[in-house]
C-alpha cells in the first residue's frame, strides 16, 4: 500500500503540536510563498521547511523524496513553460530561434519554487497530522459534526479501494484479461467491480452510522477533547517572526506584488 | 408490550419494486437473556428481519409495512433509526463495512458520543466494554491492521458501548479460522447470560446450535420452524439438510442421516461430540470397512508445482514465507490450510506468479515462475478468488465463460458445445444472457468455478470455495469440480467432464480453506501453514489425530471425527474419512 501520502506513524515535536495550529502554520507559510518574490528566499523557506521536518517532524529523508518526486517534474515544467513563453526583460541567450530572458526565467524559478514551498508545507503537514484530529479540532471549533465524519469517512475509503484495486487486478491478470481485451477495455472491466464495491462500502457505511446514532442530535461529546498545544502556538509564534523578518528582508517590492498576481494563474 | 425485549406483531414488509414481499406475517417474541437463531436459505428474508429491528428497513430502504415491531417497547415505525440505535446493536456482516474509525478507540467511542453521553461515562464504558471483550490492550491500533477475530470483537465491542438490550450478529464468524469462531460464539453466549437479547443471523448451524435457546427458520420470508433447537433438528432435520441446504451440527446431520436410513431415532438429536458418544452408545457400527479414499499416494516423477526453499518478503518488510518445501501432485486434492495471516494465500499465490519469490524457486511443469508471465501460467493453472465478482470480466454468463476459452486458444466453432455444458453442469441454465454482477451469491460463485474448469486446467485453486455457500450447493459445486480429476472416490465413476482432449489424467485441485469438514470430506492430502512454514503436510485423517497440533494451528478437528476417535476406542475413527461415510456406517 502507498503511504506516502499519509500520516506517518511516529512521535515528534511537529506530531505532537495541535492540528489548527500546525493549519494556521500551512496558511501562514502559504501567503509567504505569495508574498515572496525572490527565487533565493524561495530556495531558502523551502530548505528551512525540509529541515524542520527532518528534524522536528522526524520524517524520514526517504520520504521526502519519494513524497515530492511528481512535484519536481512539475516545477520543471512551469519552469520551462514560463522560460519559453515569458519576454519581458534582458535577452540572456538565444537558442536557435528562441530567445532566453531574463525575467522568464526569474519568474519560472519563483512560480515553481512557490508551488514547491507550499507543496511540501503540505506534505510535512500531512504526515505529521492524523485526519481525525484535524476534524475533531475543526468540528469543535464550529464545523458541522456530520460534515467531519463524511470527510472522515472519505479518508479511510482510500487505503481500502486501493487493496481493493489490487485483488481485482490480480483478479483479472489470471483470466487473461490484458491479453484479450485492449487496455481501454481492460480498464473499464476494471473499474466495474472496483465502483460496485465502492457505491456497497458507502451504502453499508451510511447504514453502519446511522445504526451506532450518528445524527441523534444537535452536538454529540468528544472523548477526546481539543486542545491548544502550549509548544505548538509558540513554535508558530517564532516561525511567524522569522517569515517577517524575511518578507521584509526580500522586500516586497511591487515587483514582488506584481510578480504574485501575474504568477500563479 | 409485555417484558419482550423485541415483538413482531404480523409484521409484513415489501421493498419497494417488488412484488413479493420480503416478510410475511412474522409473529416473534424475543426474551431479554433469550440467543436466538435466525437461519434459512440465501433470500430468505434473515436480514430483512435484522434490520427490521432498527428501522433500517421502515426507514432507510422505506419498505411498505403492515403489523409492528416493538423493541423495548417502542414501535419502531414512531422513532428514528438513531433513536433505537441504544437499544438494538448491529454487527453486520463483514466487520470493515461497518468501522467508521481508524483507531480502535475511537471506533469504541463513537456510538456513546452520538448519544451525547458525558465524556466521564463513555471513559467508564470504554473501559469496561474493551476488558470485558478481550481487547483492552488494542486500544491504539488501527482497525485494518487487526486480525479477523480481533476485528470482530472490535466491532461487537463498539456496539455493546452503547448498552443495547439487543445485540443481532449477521454471521460474524463468516471469514473466521475455526478458533477465532469459537471464541466469537462464546462470548455471544456469555452476554446472553448477562441478559443480553442474542438473535445470530445463521447458514451455518455447526456451532451455534449448541449454545442457542431457539431456533426460527425462515422461508421466502415466512416463518418455516421455531422452537427449541433439537426440537425443530430433531423433527425436520432432513428438510433443513436437504430442501433449505443449511448446515447442521455434525452430530446432528450424522443423526439425521442414520435416521433416514433406518428408521431409527435417537434419545435426543446430539449437537456435540460428547452428546453424540451418548445417543449412539448402542448403535451398532458396520464392520464393512468403509471405501477409505484418502490414501497417501505416491510422489510422481514429473509434479505440475514444486517449490524449493522459498521465502517471500513483502515490500514493507512483512517476512510472510520462510523456506518453504511443496511438491503438488496431479492426483492432490490438496487442502491448505492455517489461521488468519498464516501465509496461506501468499503461498499460493506464487503458483500463478501473481508473486515471485524473494528467495528460493517455484516451478510450474517444470519451468521457473520468475521466467514466465502470470498469464502464460494461468493457460495451465486456474485461480478462482474468494470473492466471484473480482474475476467477471464480461456482460453476459455465457460470454464470461467464452472469454475463458478464447484466451485458452480454443477453436471458435468448438465453444458453443463447450459453453453449453459448462453451464449446465454447474447447474446455470437459463442465466445464459444475465448479467454477472446481477446473480445471486451462490450463482456468482458457480460462474466463476466454471469460468476456471472450462478450459480444463492441469492444476485449479480455488480460494475459500465454500465461504457462504450453502450445503446442497457446496456439495454439487464441489462434485463437479472434483469430476475432472478422474476417478475420485467421492465420486465413483465421474466422467473426465468436457471434450476429454487430454484423456483422463488426474489434475491437480488445490482448496485454501478454513472450512474443516470441507478438508476432511473432500481432501486426500493436508498442508497446514504456519507463521509462514509448512508446520503439517499429509492425510487429513493424519492431521485429524493430532488435536494438539490442530489447536496450536488456531484449527480444529471436525466434530464429527472428534465423536469417531472418541466412540469405542476409536473404532471408527480410522475409516471415518468423510461425514456421510460416517452416517453410512452407523446404526
Amino acid at each position: 500500500m502507498s503511504a506516502t501520502y499519509q500520516y506517518l506513524r511516529t512521535t515528534s515535536f511537529l506530531h505532537d503540536v495541535d492540528a489548527i495550529t500546525k493549519m494556521a502554520w500551512l496558511l501562514l507559510l502559504s501567503v509567504v510563498a505569495f508574498l515572496l518574490g525572490s527565487p533565493v528566499f524561495l530556495l531558502g523557506q523551502i530548505i528551512l521547511l525540509v529541515l524542520s521536518g527532518l528534524v522536528l517532524g522526524r520524517i524520514p529523508l526517504a520520504h521526502f523524496v519519494r513524497g515530492t518526486a511528481v512535484l519536481w517534474v512539475l516545477m520543471l515544467g512551469i519552469f520551462f513553460f514560463q522560460v519559453l513563453f515569458q519576454h519581458a526583460g534582458v535577452e540572456i541567450i538565444r537558442i536557435g530561434p528562441l530567445p532566453i530572458n531574463s525575467e522568464g526565467v526569474r519568474l519560472g524559478l519563483a512560480i515553481g519554487l512557490r508551488i514547491a514551498l507550499i507543496s511540501v508545507a503540505a506534505l510535512v503537514f500531512i504526515w505529521t497530522t492524523r485526519p481525525r484530529d484535524l476534524i475533531i479540532g475543526l468540528v469543535q471549533l464550529g464545523m458541522p459534526y456530520r460534515l467531519g465524519y463524511a470527510i472522515l469517512v472519505a479518508f479511510q475509503f482510500v487505503p481500502l479501494l486501493e487493496s481493493q484495486a489490487a485483488v481485482i487486478r490480480d483478479a483479472h491478470s489470471v483470466r487473461g484479461v490484458a491479453e484479450a481485451s485492449g487496455r481501454i477495455e481492460a480498464w473499464r472491466r476494471y473499474m466495474f467491480p472496483l465502483l460496485a464495491f465502492g457505491i456497497r462500502k458507502a451504502e453499508s457505511a451510511a447504514i453502519a452510522m446511522d445504526a451506532r446514532a450518528l445524527g441523534a442530535g444537535p452536538r454529540r461529546t468528544f472523548v477526546d477533547e481539543f486542545r491548544w498545544s502550549r509548544r505548538g502556538l509558540i513554535f508558530l509564534a517564532l516561525f511567524a517572526a522569522l517569515e517577517v523578518g524575511m518578507v521584509l528582508l526580500s522586500g516586497i517590492t511591487a515587483d514582488g506584488l506584481r510578480a504574485a498576481s501575474s504568477g500563479i494563474l | 408490550m409485555s417484558d419482550a425485549a423485541v415483538s413482531f406483531r404480523s409484521f409484513s414488509c415489501a421493498y419497494p419494486g417488488q412484488a413479493e414481499p420480503a416478510l410475511h406475517e412474522i409473529e416473534l417474541d424475543i426474551a431479554p437473556g433469550e440467543f436466538v437463531v435466525l437461519s434459512g436459505s440465501s433470500g430468505s428474508g434473515k436480514t430483512t428481519l435484522a434490520n427490521a429491528m432498527n428501522g433500517i428497513v421502515q426507514h432507510v430502504f422505506r419498505a411498505a409495512t403492515a403489523g409492528s415491531v416493538f423493541v423495548d417497547g417502542v414501535d419502531v415505525e414512531t422513532v428514528r433509526v438513531s433513536d433505537l440505535a441504544g437499544k438494538v446493536g448491529m454487527l453486520f456482516q463483514e466487520p470493515e463495512s461497518q468501522f467508521v474509525s481508524l483507531y480502535v478507540r475511537d471506533e469504541i467511542a463513537f456510538g456513546p458520543e452520538n448519544l451525547l453521553l458525558p465524556r466521564d461515562e463513555i471513559l467508564r464504558r470504554m473501559r469496561d466494554v474493551m476488558s470485558r471483550i478481550g481487547i483492552a490492550d488494542l486500544g491504539d491500533r488501527f482497525v485494518y491492521e487487526l486480525s479477523g477475530g480481533q476485528k470482530q470483537k472490535v466491532a461487537i465491542a463498539a456496539v455493546l458501548a452503547m448498552e443495547p438490550k439487543v445485540l443481532v450478529l449477521d454471521e460474524p464468524t463468516a471469514n473466521l479460522d475455526p478458533q477465532s469462531s469459537s471464541e466469537i460464539w462464546q462470548l455471544a453466549s456469555n452476554l446472553r447470560d448477562e441478559g443480553l437479547a442474542i438473535v445470530a443471523i445463521e447458514k451455518d448451524l455447526d456451532e451455534v446450535l449448541s449454545i442457542a435457546d431457539r431456533l426460527v427458520v425462515l422461508d421466502r420470508g415466512r416463518m418455516r420452524y421455531e422452537g427449541g433447537p433439537r426440537e425443530v433438528v430433531g423433527e425436520h432435520g432432513l428438510e433443513l439438510l436437504d430442501e433449505l441446504g443449511l448446515w447442521l451440527p455434525q452430530t446432528a446431520e450424522v443423526e439425521t442421516l442414520v435416521r433416514s436410513r433406518t428408521g431409527r431415532r435417537a434419545a435426543y438429536v446430539p449437537f456435540t461430540p460428547t452428546e453424540a458418544r451418548e445417543v449412539f452408545a448402542e448403535y451398532p457400527i458396520s464392520a464393512q470397512p468403509i471405501p477409505d479414499g484418502v490414501r497417501p499416494l505416491p510422489a510422481e516423477p514429473d509434479p505440475p508445482l514444486r517449490m524449493t526453499d522459498v521465502t517471500h518478503r513483502y515490500p514493507d518488510g512483512t517476512l510472510a514465507l520462510r523456506g518453504i518445501d511443496l511438491t503438488v501432485n496431479d492426483a492432490d486434492i490438496l487442502a491448505i490450510c492455517g489461521a488468519n495471516g498464516s501465509g496461506k494465500t501468499t503461498l499460493v499465490k506464487h503458483f500463478v506468479g501473481l508473486l515471485k519469490p524473494t528467495l528460493g524457486q517455484v516451478e510450474v511443469f517444470g519451468k521457473l515462475t520468475r521466467t514466465l508471465s502470470v498469464r502464460e501460467i494461468a493457460r495451465h493453472v486456474g485461480f478462482v478468488f474468494q470473492d466471484p465478482e473480482h474475476q467477471f470480466v464480461r456482460d453476459t454468463v455465457a460470454q464470461e465463460v467464452e472469454f475463458s476459452l478464447r484466451v485458452a486458444g480454443v477453436p471458435e466453432s468448438d465453444r458453443p458445445a463447450q459453453i453449453a455444458l459448462a453451464i449446465r453442469t454447474l447447474g446455470l441454465d437459463g442465466l445464459d444472457d444475465r448479467h454477472p454482477f446481477s446473480l445471486s451469491g451462490g450463482e456468482k460463485r458457480r460462474l466463476s468455478v466454471a469460468t476456471a474448469t472450462v478450459t480444463h486446467p492441469r492444476v485449479l485453486i480455488l480460494d475459500e470455495p465454500t465461504y457462504g455457500q450453502d450445503r446442497r450447493t457446496t456439495f454439487e459445486m464441489m462434485g463437479s469440480i472434483l469430476s475432472r480429476t478422474g476417478g475420485q472416490p467421492m465420486l465413483p465413476g465421474a466422467g473426465n467432464g468436457g471434450n476429454g482432449a487430454d484423456g483422463p489424467s488426474a489434475r491437480a485441485t488445490i482448496l485454501v480453506t478454513h472450512d474443516m469438514r470441507l478438508v476432511a470430506d473432500f481432501a486426500t492430502r493436508a498442508v497446514v501453514v504456519h507463521a509462514g512454514e509448512v508446520a503439517f503436510d499429509g492425510t487429513p485423517a493424519e492431521l485429524f489425530r493430532q488435536p494438539d497440533l490442530v489447536t496450536r494451528m488456531r484449527l480444529a478437528v471436525p466434530p464429527f471425527l472428534q465423536f469417531a476417535a472418541s466412540f469405542r476406542d476409536g473404532e471408527a475413527s480410522s475409516r471415518a474419512t468423510s461425514l456421510t461415510a460416517l452416517a453410512a456406517a452407523l446404526g
